[in-house]
């Protein structure tokens, strides 16, 4: 399958193309042309993907021995050279560069595309989830008026992501990285003609490009440190920088960060995303699931050597970045009632879990939950979308209900997203979750730290783990189980084909991707392939440790079960008068986790407010001091230029005169001067001025 | 063929005033041939143009004021040539864009608009001093004319606040250059503008050089324009009619720029060094400044006016930085700003002509109501906050990558700016496109609308996503350039 390689670089093209056919011929193509038109382009791209992945794969093989059962950490790498959890070839499977991009001062500056494995692996789950999207919008999209630009804009955006996935720069992935969030904009803005999607689009775009400010300075740090921007020359240069300029790099990597955050949506730019929902619920999929928000979490595992070597303390700024972001998400979660704002918040919750993989040390657990949370993440929006759609466009939990009978392959479908979700035992979220909190709860916080921060990922971590079955569980009860709570969930229907299509499609990896590194089913087969996704992925900066993995994962089971019980218990058994209570005597925390922490008031009063009043003011101080000034000194010419206008008639002429090499010049003032008009007035005061400078500097200079 | 590009409209222009000015049909022809030549021969140059050297090309030199060290010299580099080709694409534009949209006195309109291309075409091609004051100050009247006879409501005020402005930025930078003219023996003066530097580079750091340094930098500096010298823009572009717009915003303003990178600073590198901490202050305070005055705009034109100002710190803050990242992507941002800012301009135009109005609370919807039109605008304002895969991302990207290896943290300012930036177009976006429609049907998109915008586009796009034309031509002058800014 090797050859499909050669051609991987269309994986970026095809969706390209596809959106420039469809923005240009939209007239021609219309509904429902330019679904079948972007579904089955994006189907080809998938097929080659897929070539390009099992190429990838069979070029590395599975692990070939019994991997070491202690932890391979940086000095160990060394030791032993096909160590579990390396690369097992540095260079990119291909790799097309265009050397000549752009020059400075003699020296080039390349601009290439790169497959390497985990390349490989996002451009599968890229493609997979947006040919499902786009198929499931054939019918969910059905009616609307902007059906070919929604369109355009889902190839364009795919286009984005691929090409951000298969940057061999950092100049590069930005471009795709802002590509999405250009697409974003249009997507979440579809409906444009409404308030909430407006404000969401403008929202998103310049919050995410607030944290896209600290990477572009980031990466102008780093540059400035290491006079190339390739990720193989980086690699290739960092751990030479980390020696001369340690608190140069980590500034850098600081700054850099800052674009993960916006573009992940991590605290404190989350803030976008919950209203990022106001656009068409399978676009929602796109972003929230495989795309924009990946990219993020991309970029990291991407750049992690810059990361790596910037010092211990970045590491551990991203993982208690994550570990927080996962926790406070999660305790948000448990109180949203509109469905996608839940599935919203529990995705800003993953992303945190994937910092906090990567923030750790396992870059192998952080890609792990990537890929798995992309699918099922993916699938639950648009089982959503699919009970949004049943629901005649409500998306309030609280008048659904009793929806499993009604739309059983949304039901069933998104019981696996549910359960994936909520790490439930032997499900694709199960096995990443555990992965990632194994590698938290061995984290050693950075020397000089004080010893309890150590503690603190696997923590808030664990603490998530418990909240995310919680409100996955509420969510599902109240949408699916109990009586119908209103006319529409009475009358609900089963989506079309084309919707449930897609979500039996994505619900087979959403259950058995995780089976690519699951330790548990390892410990008892002993098959490679359940150690294999390290293996394919690894990075040899990375830290993968083995020690108490089964405490944790009795742990992170146990917390998830009892959120499932608590809130079956809640919801389930116990009447609704026990929730009003509840509710009363919990009031504070109610009204805070219900108004979010307060975090877009603190905004809106702050930055938007003062943002909106230093405009203002700035336009005020433009009209009044600084063209006052100017106007103030076009009067005070004007008086001058009377009295000059006499000088020059009366003195000055005939010295003027004199100076024959400046005949040119005089002569255009003194025609001017018959004119009697304000400007010739001016104009000869000017040359005067002119003249009497240059006088003085004559006499000065001699 | 330099003479000939920059006099073959100004011949024109002379043949034009024999015709009677009821022929408008002939005067239109003969503006455009009148512009398309001069494009035409410069894409020969542009043909022939030796990317990898240094030296000027297509020189040309006689004597002219022998005793004065006055010649004629004309020639190109890396960074006349990007300009010439600019300016001579412009105008073309501009005078398709008068079509139809300039009815009244259209004979005189357009034998300005001829001269005005003379100018700036010499403006960009002068090696002499002399020559190049002289061509700099032909620009002046057409343009003062074209404002106060053509422009809006309070064309006179603002067409005397133009002309003022830049004839005193003009008069005092004549006075620096004989300053530093006059430094040397009888023997050895010349305007020759590479002469000169090579003189000039050697003079010691005192009060003359720096005052000829300031003097120089203040003329070219309100015509670019930077904080505080910018206030003339905004008035001049909301008066002037869209086709002058175009011109001011795409090459008015990049006589500023060139200026700088061919005289104040490779003359006075070692002036420029010490103060070039001043200009990237000025530059970082312009992009913040203009872009919070351009957020609080009610009318569409002042809002694209001011995102030229805050373009123009970019370019301001890299020709600080001195590095040849940073001194290219500030080049490239004058080059993409040319592109894109008159394509802005002429979106408003297009607006203004259906509507009749430029205020944004009276705009909205038009996505519904012309979307081919509002297509244009979305791109162009997407292209105007700087998108990645369009001109103005790269200038920008590469400003601040080459910045920050002098400025360090400082250019966060900068960046803050670029949000800034992102937010008024996206708020300018919200108000004209979004929302329900406001006019029920207005005519969309015309034939000639789109032979204006397809070349910006093309170009825009093109440059965005291959800037290796660009750079390459550039990089020989920018290396020079850069190894005197930042000193031995």
């Amino acid at each position: 399958m090797e050859f499909a390689l050669d051609y991987a670089w269309l994986i970026v093209a095809l969706p390209l193309l596809t959106s420039a056919v469809i923005a240009t011929f939209a007239k021609q193509l219309r509904e429902p042309r330019a679904g079948y038109l972007g579904t089955a382009m994006m189907g080809v791209t998938f097929l080659l993907a897929l070539l390009v992945f099992i190429g990838a794969v069979r070029h590395t093989g599975l692990p070939a021995h019994e991997p070491a059962a202690e932890a391979v950490g940086h000095g160990a790498a060394v030791a032993e050279p096909a160590a579990f959890g390396s690369v097992p070839e540095a260079t990119p499977l291909r790799h097309w560069t265009l050397a000549d991009w752009a020059v400075f001062a003699g020296k080039p500056f390349r601009m290439g595309l790169m497959v390497d494995n985990l390349t490989a692996a996002m451009l599968m789950m890229v493609t997979l989830v947006s040919f499902c999207v786009q198929l499931y919008s054939i019918a969910y999209m059905h009616g609307d008026k902007r059906f070919t630009r929604y369109y355009a804009a889902v190839n364009l955006f795919t286009a984005g992501m691929l090409l951000a996935v298969m940057a061999d720069n950092l100049l590069l992935l930005v471009v795709g990285w802002e590509l999405m969030g250009l697409c974003s904009y249009l997507l979440i803005g579809h409906w444009f003609e409404q308030p909430w999607p407006r404000y969401g689009s403008f929202k998103a775009f310049i919050t995410t490009r607030t944290g896209d400010t600290f990477m572009l300075v980031g990466i102008a740090a780093l540059y400035a440190l290491t006079g190339t921007l390739n990720f193989d020359e980086l690699a290739a240069v960092l751990p030479q920088v980390a020696q001369e300029h340690p608190a140069a790099l980590l500034l850098s990597a600081l700054l850099i960060f800052g674009g993960p955050i916006g573009k992940s949506a991590q605290f404190p730019l989350h803030v976008w995303l919950p209203d990022a929902m106001a656009g068409p619920t399978p676009g929602s999929a796109l972003i929230h699931a495989a795309t924009m928000v990946a990219v993020g979490v991309y970029l990291v595992a991407r750049a992690f050597a810059i990361f790596v070597h910037a010092g211990p303390e970045v590491m551990a700024v991203i993982a208690l970045v994550g570990a927080f972001t996962s926790l406070f998400a999660a305790s948000i979660a448990t109180l949203r009632t509109d469905i996608k704002q839940v599935l919203a918040y529990s995705t800003i919750s993953q992303l945190g879990y994937m910092f906090l993989a990567l923030g750790v040390g396992s870059f192998s657990a952080g890609t792990f939950h990537l890929m798995t949370h992309a699918f099922f993440k993916a699938l639950l929006f648009l089982a959503a979308g699919s009970v949004i759609h049943a629901m005649h466009h409500i998306q309030e939990m609280h008048q659904m209900g009793g929806l499993r009978k009604k739309i059983p392959v949304t039901f069933w479908t998104w019981m696996v997203g549910y359960l994936a979700l909520a790490g439930f035992p032997f499900t694709s979220g199960f096995f990443s979750k555990d992965e990632l909190l194994l590698a938290a709860f061995n984290w050693q916080a950075p020397p000089g730290w004080p010893e309890w921060v150590s503690k603190l990922p696997f923590a808030m971590g664990a603490a998530t783990a418990f909240l995310t079955a919680y409100y996955m569980t509420r969510a599902t009860y109240l949408t699916f189980f109990g009586e119908p709570r209103s006319e529409h969930a009475e009358h609900a229907h089963e989506s079309p084909r084309p919707m449930t299509a897609a979500l039996v499609i994505l619900a087979v990896p959403a259950l058995l991707s995780g089976y690519a590194w699951a330790a548990l089913v390892y410990k008892f087969t002993h098959a490679p392939i359940f150690e294999w996704w390290p293996y394919f992925t690894g990075n040899p900066l990375q830290h993968l440790p083995h020690e108490n993995a089964e405490l944790v994962t009795a742990i992170a089971t146990t917390l998830g079960l009892l959120g499932i019980g608590l809130a079956l218990v809640i919801y389930a058994v116990l009447p609704v008068g026990f929730r009003v209570a509840a509710i009363r005597t919990l009031k504070p925390v109610y009204v805070v986790l219900k108004r979010m922490y307060y975090v877009d008031e603190f905004y809106h009063a702050t930055a938007v407010a003062g943002t909106a009043a230093l405009g203002r003011l700035v336009a005020w101080f433009d009209r009044t001091v600084v063209d006052g000034i100017v106007n103030l000194v076009g009067e005070g010419g004007r008086a001058w230029a009377d009295v000059c206008a006499w000088f020059d008639r009366t003195f000055v002429d005939g010295l003027v005169n004199g100076a024959g090499w400046l005949a040119l010049f005089s002569g255009r003032q003194l025609r001017r001067l018959a004119t009697g008009q304000v400007q010739s007035y001016m104009m000869t005061f000017a040359v005067l001025v002119a003249f009497g400078a240059v006088a003085v500097w004559l006499t000065l200079s001699r | 063929m330099l003479s000939l590009i920059v006099f073959f409209p100004l011949a024109v222009a002379v043949a034009m005033l024999l015709v009677p000015r009821t022929q408008e049909k002939l005067i239109k022809g003969l503006a455009l041939v009148g512009t398309l030549v001069p494009l035409a021969l410069t894409l020969v140059l542009l043909s022939r143009f030796e990317v990898g050297s240094g030296a000027i090309q297509f020189q040309e030199k006689f004597v002219w004021i022998p005793s004065l060290g006055i010649q004629y010299h004309m020639g190109v580099d890396g960074w006349g040539i990007t300009m010439l080709a600019l300016s001579t694409l412009l105008f073309p534009l501009a005078v398709l864009a008068s079509f139809g949209y300039i009815e009244h006195r259209v004979k005189d309109y357009f034998v300005l608009l001829l001269i005005l291309e003379t100018g700036t075409n010499g403006v960009f091609t002068a090696l002499d001093f002399v020559l190049f004051y002289v061509f700099w100050e032909i620009v002046l009247l057409p343009m003062y004319f074209l404002i106060g006879i053509w422009g809006g409501p309070r064309r006179e005020y603002a067409a005397i606040k133009f002309f003022l402005y830049t004839l005193i930025g003009s008069v005092i930078m004549l006075v620096g250059a004989l300053a530093l003219y006059l430094q040397f023996p009888a023997g050895q003066r010349t305007f020759d503008l590479i002469e000169l530097a090579k003189l000039t580079q050697g003079l010691p750091v005192n009060a003359l050089t720096t005052f000829a340094f300031f003097a120089l930098l203040l003329g070219f500096a309100v015509k670019v324009p930077a904080f505080p010298f910018h206030t003339w823009l905004p008035d001049a572009h909301v008066e002037a009619p869209t086709p002058i717009s175009m011109l001011l915003a795409g090459i008015l303003l990049k006589m500023g720029t060139y200026a700088m990178v061919r005289i104040s600073h490779p003359m006075l590198p070692q002036v420029a060094r010490q103060w070039a901490w001043l200009i990237a202050v000025v530059g970082i305070i312009g992009i913040v400044y203009a872009a919070f005055a351009a957020m609080a705009q009610k009318d569409f034109k002042k809002v694209v006016a001011y995102s030229s100002v805050a373009h123009m710190g970019f370019f301001l803050l890299g020709l600080a930085a001195g590095t040849p990242e940073a001194l290219a992507g500030g080049y490239f941002e004058t080059i993409a700003h040319g592109l894109i800012s008159p394509l802005f301009f002429f979106v408003v135009g297009m607006y203004y002509e259906r509507t009749h109005t430029r205020e944004l609370e009276k705009l909205g919807g038009m996505f519904l109501t012309v979307p081919a039109v509002s297509f244009v605008m979305a791109f162009t304002a997407f292209a105007n906050l700087g998108l990645p895969g369009l001109a103005g991302f790269i200038a920008e990207f590469f400003t601040l990558v080459g910045s920050y290896q002098t400025w360090g943290l400082w250019i966060l300012g900068a960046g803050l700016g670029m949000v800034i930036i992102a937010a008024f177009h996206l708020i300018l976006m919200r108000q004209v496109l979004m929302g329900e429609k406001k006019y029920e049907s207005l005519p969309d998109i015309t034939p000639k609308e789109i032979t204006i915008f397809a070349p910006l586009a093309a170009l825009i796009v093109l440059f965005g996503v291959y800037p290796a034309p660009v750079f390459k031509v550039l990089d020989p002058g920018i290396k020079v350039l850069s190894a005197l800014l930042l000193g031995g």
